[in-house]
């Protein structure tokens, strides 16, 4: 009786083990940011986005990106362009939209980048009609992170 | 971003021409600079836009980029553009990993790993 039950315990013992899922390793230091903006202007429109995320533990660090960016016309010329490089010292994505209709345009521009410091997002954008004051905005997100000790 | 040299070295992937023409193919095999293959699963439509994509893993870039209208005589009506990219590099245990995507405004998905795979994904019509 008392094998069969310590067989049954390990039985279930065994088989809880197999379902448990590794456990998630904590960030040491992690953020995220991100930032965006549209302009219009006539019948054109332009607008971009930048996200990035980090997540720094003992085995090392994890960092995401994401940039995107649209435009629209009703007449004339619309592009949008996006970029990303990785290199050791800074990720960092760029994302540009523009429209054009003859004079009348709106441009978007986000840049984002993370690094071992921190991650930053800001945007700019722009719009403007012939005779008229052109439109600007701007934002700038800035997230710090703790410098390993 | 926090590794100076993945394991796999830069590959990089012009799809722009093989991509940009029409398909009415099933499925298709695109050959890559490195010699690799991806398989588009659906076929693409054409909208007449200049497209263009290039995927590099491995310290690198991701880059897409679109220009719709424009031209001489073309830019008769309305026009609408569209990019976007994303990486996620790091690593974990000694090993190094990236991935890079871009995304085609008619939302197919072109991704590349540091272990030289590549994926090929395009929405549902």
């Amino acid at each position: 009786m008392l094998r069969r039950t310590i067989l049954a315990f390990f039985v279930v013992a065994s088989a809880t083990a197999a379902f448990v899922p590794a456990e998630a390793q904590d960030c040491d230091a992690a953020g995220t940011v991100g930032s965006g903006g549209s302009a219009a202007a006539g019948g054109t429109s332009a607008s971009t986005i930048g996200t990035a995320g980090t997540c720094r533990t003992d085995d090392g660090t994890t960092s995401s990106i994401g940039v995107g960016g649209s435009a629209a016309t009703s007449e004339g010329k619309a592009k949008s362009q996006t970029k990303i490089n990785d290199n050791p010292s800074q990720l960092q994505g760029q994302s540009k939209a523009q429209a054009m209709d003859k004079g009348t345009f709106s441009k978007s521009q986000t840049k984002t980048k993370v690094t071992d410091d921190g991650l930053q997002s800001r945007t700019k954008t722009m719009s403007h009609v012939p005779g008229e004051k052109p439109t600007k905005s701007k934002t700038k997100t800035l997230i710090p992170l703790p410098q390993p000790e | 971003m926090t590794s100076s040299s993945f394991l796999v070295p830069v590959i990089t992937a012009l799809f722009a021409a093989a991509m940009a023409a029409p398909d009415h193919a099933a499925a298709k095999e695109i050959k890559l600079d490195d010699g690799s293959t991806c398989v588009v699963i659906e076929p693409e439509q054409s909208d007449g836009s200049r497209v263009s994509s290039s995927v590099t893993v491995g310290s690198g870039s991701v880059s897409s980029s679109t220009t719709v209208g424009g031209g001489t005589s073309a830019s008769g009506g309305s026009a609408t553009s569209s990019a976007g990219s994303s990486v996620t590099s790091g690593s974990s245990g000694g090993e190094s990993f990236a991935t890079a995507t871009v995304t085609r405004p008619d939302g197919t998905t072109i991704t590349r790993r540091s272990d030289g795979t590549c994926a090929i994904i395009k929405p549902k019509k």
